[in-house]
C-alpha cells in the first residue's frame, strides 16, 4: 500500500507547543503515572492513619511485587503483538509444583522448581509456534493453553488442589523478613532486581532488540534476517516460565494453593501493562509495567482503605484499562486502513 | 503483489489432492466438522444411556449454546466480546433480584431484558468502534466491569421460587422451554443473515477496509452485531436462570472460555467473516456432550479442563489451516 | 502550461457531452507536518477519459481518496454536476453524488461470492435495495462484457485469479451507475484480455455521458483512450494538456520538473570495464512460473542492472529469487572466486554477502515507532554488542559514516524514524543493508514515493558503489531510471525475460516498445475480441 503520508516531502509545522513537549516526553516516560502514584499515595498519607508507616509502605511493596512479577511475561507478551491469557493457570502450576509435588511426589523443592521450568517452556513455547506458524490469535490460543495446563495439575492432584507452603517459602514474602540483613523482604529485592535485568535485556541485548522489531513489524523482521517464528516461541516460553515463577512466590504469598488463586492476578498484571502505556507490538518496557502495577496497588490500597468492596475494586480496573487504552492504545482510523 | 497472472480465467482444473478437496468441503460448511462430532457422540450417548431425557440435557445445553451464539454475533462482523457471560449473568440478576421482586416478573420482563441486553452490547460495540480500542482489551474491561456491578447487585445468590422462567428448564405447552431460548434467536438469525444487514455483516468481518470503501456503513453494522450479541446473552441469561432457578454473581466468567471453544469448533474464524450461528450451537454442543461422555464413561471431571484445552487448541488449528487462503505460485 | 480552469457552471440535470461534471477547485489535505495534497484543481467533462499523472508520491492516491469520500480535504471544494460539496464525509456519500471509484489495491471481500462482492455496498445498511434476481441479471451482464470467461456468481472470490479478482471490483464500481468513474491503477492487476474489454466498456460509458478518471503510469493507455491528461507534481496540479498536444518527454518535464533525473556525470568511467569484470551471480534455468521459459542470466562485478516490465510481469519474482525468497523452479549461483554455492533462501543469500531492500517501505521495511538508530542497525545488531551488551555509542558511530555518504538529513538518532521524510527513510534502509557489507546489493523499486533530490543522492551513491566493484539489481518502474542509470536492462513480459539491453542501445521508445512486444499479442487480444 503506497500510503502518501510517508511519501510526500514534509513541510515546517508550526513551533511545538509546551502541550507537545510533554506528549512528547509522556511518551518517552510514564511521567503521568508517576504523577497519579505520589498524589494517590499523598491522598493516602493524609486522610489514612498509618498509611506512610514503614509496615504499610513494605506491604504495599510486596502486593504491588505480586503484580508486577505476574505482569512479566505479559508485558514480553504485548510487546510482540500478542497477549497472554495463560498467566493465571502458570500462577497456579508454579504454585501446585512447590507445594503439592514436593508433598504429593516426596521432591525437594529445587527439584520441584527445576522440573517447573522446562514444563512451563515447552507449553508456553508450543503457544509461541502455533500462534504463528498458523497465524491465530495468542488470545484463543493461551486460553486454550492455560486451560490445558490446569488440567494437567488437576489429574496430577485428582482434582484436590490446594496445597501448603512450607514455612521458609513463605518469608519470602513476609512482612518481617529480611534481606541479606536489609529490613525488607525479599520478594521486593528480588522485583527489583528482575526490573533492572529485563530493562538490560529489552534494550541492551540484541536478542532484546530483534525481540522488539519482530513486535512492531513482523514481516520487516522476518526480511530483515530476525527468526520472527523462534521470537514468539521464546517469548510465550518466557511468558509461562515467569508466570509459573510469579506462582512460586505467590505460593509463598497466600500460604494455601487453589485453583482461583491466579485468577486476579492475571487481570491485574494486564491492567498494569496497558495503564504503564506499553501498547501491542510496541513501543514499551517492563519498568512502564512496574509504574503501572504500582499506580493501581497504591490507589487500590488508598480506595479500600476508604471502604471500596472487592466489586467496585472490579470495575475499577475495568475503568482503568478503558481510560488508559482509549489515552494511547487507540486503533487506526479505517480511512487510514484502506 | 507477485501473484502468477494466468491468461485464461478459466483454465482446466487441476487434479485436487484429497486433503486440499477435504480443506476446500469444509471451508464451504464450516459447521460440518461440528456437526458431524455432535451426531456421533449424541449416537453413543444416547446408546449408553438409554435415558437420555433430552428435554433436561437440552435445558443443561441451553446457557452454553447461548453463550457461543451471543459471542459468535460480534466475531463474525469482525469484532470480539468477551464479556458475554457477564452479560448473561447480568441478566439473570436484574430478573431474579431486581424485576421479579418489583413486580416485573411476569412477559414484562422478556422485552425488558432484551432491550437492556442490546443496550449493553452496543455500549461494548461503542468501544470498538468509536474508541477505537482493541476489542479483546476493551471487552475484558467491560466484562471485569459488569462482573464488579453483577457482584454488587447480588453479593450473594438469588434464588427464583416461581414463574414463566422455570418452564424453560422443562416444557412450554409441549415444547421443550430450551428449544425455545435456542431456536428462536437461531430462527430470527437465519433470517438475518439473508437480508442486507446479513450481507453487510459477513463483508465487514471479512474484510472492513473493503466494505468501507464500497460504501458499507462498518461502523454502524458492528456495533448492531455486538447489539445482536447482547440481545442473545439476555436470552441465555434468561436461560441459564431457568437451569438453575437462582442468579448467582459468580457466573460472570463461567462461559467465556466455553463459548470461544465452541465457536472455534464450530467454523467461526475468530478473525471475522466465516462460519454461522448454527455452527456455534454445533461447537456447544461438541463441549456439552464431551462433559456428558466423561460422567458416562465414569472418567473422573478433573479430565474436563485438559480436554478442552486440548480441544480448542486442536479446532483453532484446524480452523486456521481450514481457512488459509489458497496456494498459489510465489505468493 | 498551466492551464487556468473554468470555473463550474451551475447546472441542475444530466450534463451534455462537452460540460463539466466534475470540477475540483484548490484541493488540499494535510497529514499531520505532512503535506499530500497542496493545491489540486482540474475538472473532467461529461464524456471524456481523462487522465491523472504523476510520479510515486505525487498526491494521485491521496486526491483520489478524497474524492472517493475516504479523507476529508483540509480546503477546497468539489462539484459534480453543479452541486457544491467541502468534503465527501464517507464513500458512501460520495457514491451518493455519482462518484465511484475502483482502487488501486485488489479490494474484494475473499470469503464471499462473486455476487455478493459485486453488490457490495449498494443496498442500505439494514434494507435490500435491489431485487435479487435484478442483482444476478446485471452481475451476469457486466460480467459477460468484462470476461470471455464469466465466474459463477455463487463461487467464492477468494478462488479466483487475481486478475478476475480485479475485474470483480470494477464491475463492482460499473454496476453502480456512475457520473464519474475513478479507475486507480485499477488496470495494473488485468490481464490483457480483460484490460481491452474494460476500455471498449470505458468507451461505451464516455459516450453515454459519463466522466472517466485514469490513473495510470502506463503511457500508452493514456495514448489509447485518454483525451486530457492532468499533471500533479509534489501535490499540486501542475497543468492540464490535450490529447493531441503532448508528448512523453513533455510529460515527464511536468512531472519531474526538470529534463534529466540522474547526473550522468557520476556514471562515466565505469562502463568500460565492467564487461570483463568477474560474474558474481547467475541464474540457471530460472523458471518463474511453471511452464514459462527458463532464465539464464550473468551478472558482474561492478554493474548495474535494470529489471523492466509493465506492473507485474515477473520482475518482482526475478528479483526476490535473487535474494533467496523465490519460489521457482531453477538455480541462482553465486560465484566467489572459483567456488560456486546454489542460493535457498534468505540467510543464505546474506551470508553470499547478497542484500535485498524491499519495495513497500512501510510494510516490509520501517519499524515505525522504533528510532532511527535502531532502524539502521537492526539487521547488524551483533556488530554493536559489547561485552555481551548492546552498545548504542557502537551503532552511532557505525551509522555516521553512512550518514555523510548517503546525505541523510537526520535530526537526532534518537526520535522516531518516521520524523524523517520519505526519501531518507529510504536512505536509512539503504544503510541498513549496505551495512552487511555486501557484494551484491538488490534493490526493489527503491526511489518509489521519494523526492526527486533524494533520488539524485540515490543515483550517486549507485554510481559510486558500482565503482567500487559491487553489483547491483534495481527494479523500477520508472523508465527514464533505466535509461539514463543502467549498463544493462532485463526487460520481462508473462514471467519470462523478453529483452535485453545494453546501455547503448537503450532509448525510451525502445525500451516502452519491448515491454509489448512480446510474441504478436495484439493480434492475439484483437482474435479473441472478435
Amino acid at each position: 500500500m503506497t500510503t502518501l503520508s510517508a511519501a510526500a516531502e514534509p513541510t515546517i509545522d508550526e513551533r511545538p507547543r509546551t502541550t507537545e513537549l510533554l506528549a512528547r516526553a509522556q511518551s518517552k516516560f510514564p511521567l503521568l503515572q508517576i504523577a497519579i502514584t505520589v498524589v494517590a499515595f499523598l491522598v493516602g498519607a493524609f486522610t489514612l492513619d498509618g498509611f506512610a508507616s514503614e509496615n504499610s509502605v513494605k506491604s504495599l511493596l510486596i502486593l504491588a511485587s505480586l503484580v508486577g512479577l505476574a505482569g512479566i511475561g505479559q508485558t514480553l507478551a504485548i510487546l510482540i503483538g500478542g497477549v497472554d491469557m495463560s498467566v493465571a493457570n502458570f500462577l497456579v502450576v508454579g504454585a501446585v509444583f512447590v507445594t503439592q509435588f514436593t508433598q504429593l511426589y516426596g521432591m525437594s523443592f529445587t527439584t520441584a522448581l527445576l522440573l517447573l521450568v522446562p514444563f512451563t517452556a515447552i507449553l508456553g513455547g508450543f503457544v509461541g509456534w502455533v500462534c504463528h506458524r498458523f497465524n491465530v490469535e495468542p488470545l484463543v490460543v493461551t486460553l486454550a493453553m492455560g486451560t490445558f495446563a490446569l488440567g494437567l495439575m488437576q489429574i496430577q492432584t485428582e482434582g484436590t488442589i490446594a496445597g501448603g507452603a512450607p514455612g521458609w517459602l513463605m518469608a519470602l514474602t513476609s512482612l518481617r523478613s529480611t534481606t541479606f540483613g536489609l529490613p525488607f523482604p525479599p520478594v521486593i529485592a528480588i522485583w527489583a532486581v528482575v526490573t533492572v535485568a529485563l530493562a538490560i535485556f529489552i534494550h541492551r541485548t540484541a536478542v532484546g532488540r530483534r525481540m522488539l522489531a519482530a513486535g512492531a513489524n513482523g514481516r520487516a523482521a522476518g526480511l530483515s534476517l530476525i527468526k520472527v517464528r523462534r521470537m514468539w516461541i521464546v517469548v510465550f516460553a518466557l511468558s509461562a516460565l515467569f508466570a509459573g515463577l510469579a506462582g512460586v512466590v505467590l505460593a509463598a504469598f497466600s500460604g494455601t494453593v487453589n485453583t482461583s488463586i491466579g485468577g486476579p492476578y492475571l487481570f491485574q498484571s494486564l491492567a498494569a501493562v496497558i495503564i504503564g502505556g506499553t501498547v501491542f507490538g510496541g513501543p514499551g518496557d517492563y519498568s512502564r509495567t512496574v509504574i503501572g502495577a504500582l499506580m493501581l496497588t497504591v490507589i487500590t490500597t488508598v480506595l479500600i482503605g476508604h471502604g471500596l468492596a472487592t466489586s467496585d475494586q472490579q470495575i475499577l480496573y475495568g475503568a482503568v484499562i478503558l481510560i488508559a487504552m482509549a489515552l494511547y492504545g487507540r486503533g487506526r482510523k479505517m480511512s487510514d486502513r484502506v | 503483489m507477485s501473484t502468477v497472472l494466468r491468461r485464461t480465467s478459466n483454465s482446466v482444473a487441476p487434479k485436487v489432492p484429497l486433503a486440499e478437496s477435504m480443506r476446500l468441503f469444509f471451508r464451504l460448511r464450516p459447521a460440518a466438522f461440528a456437526t458431524i462430532l455432535t451426531v456421533v457422540m449424541l449416537a453413543i450417548n444416547i446408546a449408553v444411556q438409554p435415558h437420555f431425557g433430552p428435554v433436561q440435557q437440552l435445558a443443561a445445553f441451553a446457557p452454553i449454546a447461548l453463550a457461543a451464539m451471543a459471542t459468535a454475533a460480534a466475531v463474525i462482523g469482525g469484532g470480539i466480546d468477551l464479556s458475554i457471560s457477564a452479560q448473561m449473568t447480568f441478566a439473570s440478576i436484574l430478573l431474579v433480584g431486581y424485576l421479579t421482586p418489583a413486580g416485573l416478573g411476569g412477559y414484562i420482563a422478556i422485552p425488558i431484558l432484551l432491550v437492556v441486553g442490546a443496550v449493553l452490547g452496543t455500549l461494548n460495540g461503542l468501544l470498538a468502534v468509536v474508541l477505537r480500542l482493541p476489542p479483546i482489551v476493551a471487552s475484558l474491561a467491560s466484562m471485569f466491569i459488569l462482573a464488579g456491578i453483577n457482584l454488587r447487585l447480588a453479593p450473594t445468590p438469588v434464588i427464583l421460587f416461581d414463574g414463566w422462567v422455570l418452564n424453560l428448564a422443562s416444557q412450554v405447552w409441549f415444547i421443550p422451554g430450551a428449544l425455545l431460548t435456542i431456536g428462536v434467536p437461531l430462527a430470527l438469525w437465519s433470517f438475518f443473515v439473508r437480508t442486507a444487514f446479513g450481507r453487510n455483516l459477513y463483508a465487514i468481518g471479512g474484510n472492513d477496509a473493503t466494505a468501507f470503501s464500497a460504501g458499507v456503513n462498518v461502523g454502524l453494522i458492528r456495533v448492531a452485531s455486538y447489539a445482536i450479541g447482547g440481545v442473545i446473552a439476555a436470552v441465555g441469561g434468561i436461560a441459564l436462570t431457568a437451569l438453575v432457578s437462582s442468579a448467582d454473581a459468580s457466573t460472570s466468567s463461567s462461559y467465556v472460555i466455553g463459548a470461544i471453544t465452541a465457536i472455534a469448533l464450530g467454523g467461526i474464524v475468530i478473525t471475522g467473516g466465516r462460519g454461522g450461528l448454527l455452527g456455534a450451537v454445533a461447537g456447544a454442543a461438541v463441549i456439552f456432550l464431551v462433559q456428558n461422555m466423561l460422567t458416562l464413561f465414569n472418567v473422573s471431571q478433573v479430565w474436563l479442563n485438559l480436554v478442552f484445552g486440548a480441544l480448542l487448541l486442536f479446532a483453532v488449528i484446524t480452523g486456521s489451516i481450514i481457512a488459509a487462503p489458497r496456494k498459489e505460485n510465489n505468493s | 502550461m498551466d492551464a487556468k480552469l473554468r470555473a463550474p457552471e451551475a447546472k441542475t440535470h444530466r450534463s451534455e457531452p462537452g460540460g463539466v461534471l466534475l470540477d475540483v477547485q484548490s484541493l488540499s489535505k494535510r497529514f499531520g507536518p505532512t503535506v499530500a495534497v497542496r493545491d489540486a484543481s482540474f475538472s473532467i467533462r461529461a464524456g471524456e477519459v481523462h487522465a491523472l499523472v504523476g510520479e510515486n508520491g505525487s498526491g494521485k492516491s491521496t486526491l483520489v481518496k478524497i474524492l472517493s469520500g475516504i479523507h476529508a480535504p483540509n480546503s477546497g471544494e468539489i462539484s459534480v454536476d453543479g452541486t457544491r460539496f467541502k468534503s465527501f464525509t464517507s464513500p458512501r456519500a460520495s457514491q451518493a453524488a455519482g462518484i465511484v471509484t475502483v482502487f488501486q489495491e485488489v479490494l474484494s471481500v475473499g470469503s464471499r461470492t462473486v455476487l455478493d462482492n459485486l453488490w457490495l455496498g449498494a443496498d442500505g445498511s439494514f434494507t435490500t435495495k435491489v431485487r435479487k434476481t435484478d442483482k444476478a441479471k446485471r452481475a451476469q451482464k457486466i460480467l459477460a462484457e468484462l470476461l470471455e470467461h464469466p465466474p459463477r456468481l455463487d463461487s467464492r472470490v477468494e478462488d479466483l485469479s487475481l486478475s478476475d479478482r480485479q475485474v470483480c471490483s470494477i464491475a463492482r464500481a460499473l454496476l453502480r451507475n456512475p457520473r464519474v468513474l475513478i479507475l486507480d491503477e485499477a488496470t495494473s492487476a488485468l490481464d490483457y484480455d480483460s484490460r481491452s474489454r474494460l476500455f471498449r466498456v470505458v468507451k461505451r460509458l464516455c459516450a453515454e455521458g459519463v466522466g472517466v478518471m485514469l490513473i495510470t503510469h502506463r503511457m500508452d493507455e493514456i495514448e489509447e483512450i485518454g483525451d486530457r491528461i492532468t499533471v500533479l507534481r509534489s501535490g499540486i496540479t501542475v497543468g492540464t494538456v490535450d490529447d493531441e498536444k503532448w508528448t512523453t518527454e513533455q510529460l515527464v518535464v511536468m512531472m519531474t520538473g526538470s529534463d534529466h533525473l540522474a547526473p550522468a556525470a557520476a556514471r562515466v568511467e565505469t562502463r568500460e570495464h565492467v564487461t570483463d569484470a568477474p560474474v558474481v551471480l547467475e541464474t540457471r534455468g530460472l523458471s518463474l512460473a511453471p511452464g514459462q521459459a527458463p532464465i539464464d542470466v550473468q551478472i558482474r562485478a561492478g554493474e548495474l542492472v535494470g529489471l523492466a516490465g509493465l506492473e507485474g510481469q515477473g520482475q518482482d519474482v526475478f528479483l526476490k529469487s535473487l535474494a533467496g525468497l523465490g519460489n521457482v523452479s531453477g538455480d541462482v549461483v553465486r560465484t566467489e572466486g572459483d567456488r560456486e554455492a546454489v542460493i535457498s533462501n534468505r540467510e543464505n543469500a546474506h551470508s553470499k554477502r547478497i542484500a535485498y531492500v524491499p519495495r513497500e517501505r512501510r510494510g516490509e521495511s520501517l519499524f515505525e515507532w522504533m528510532s532511527i538508530l535502531d532502524n539502521f542497525s537492526i539487521a547488524t545488531v551483533n556488530e554493536d554488542v559489547r561485552g555481551g551488551f548492546l552498545s548504542p555509542r557502537a551503532a552511532a558511530r557505525r551509522f555516521s559514516d553512512y550518514v555523510s555518504r548517503l546525505s541523510i538529513k537526520t535530526g537526532n538518532t534518537t526520535n522516531a524514524i518516521t520524523t524523517l521524510s520519505g526519501g531518507n527513510q529510504q536512505k536509512v534502509i539503504i544503510a541498513r543493508w549496505l551495512a552487511t557489507k555486501p557484494e551484491i546489493l538488490l534493490l526493489n523499486d527503491p526511489t518509489r514515493g521519494i523526492d526527486i533530490n533524494a533520488k539524485r543522492d540515490l543515483y550517486r551513491l549507485l554510481g559510486e558503489l558500482t565503482a567500487e566493484g559491487m553489483a547491483v539489481v534495481m527494479l523500477s518502474t520508472e523508465v527514464d531510471e533505466h535509461v539514463e542509470l543502467m549498463d544493462r536492462v532485463l526487460v520481462f513480459d508473462d514471467f519470462e525475460c523478453t529483452h535485453e539491453f545494453h546501455h547503448m542501445d537503450l532509448t525510451r521508445q525502445g525500451l516502452v516498445a519491448s515491454f509489448f512486444g512480446k510474441d504478436s499479442r495484439d493480434e492475439h487480444g484483437l482474435a479473441q475480441n472478435q
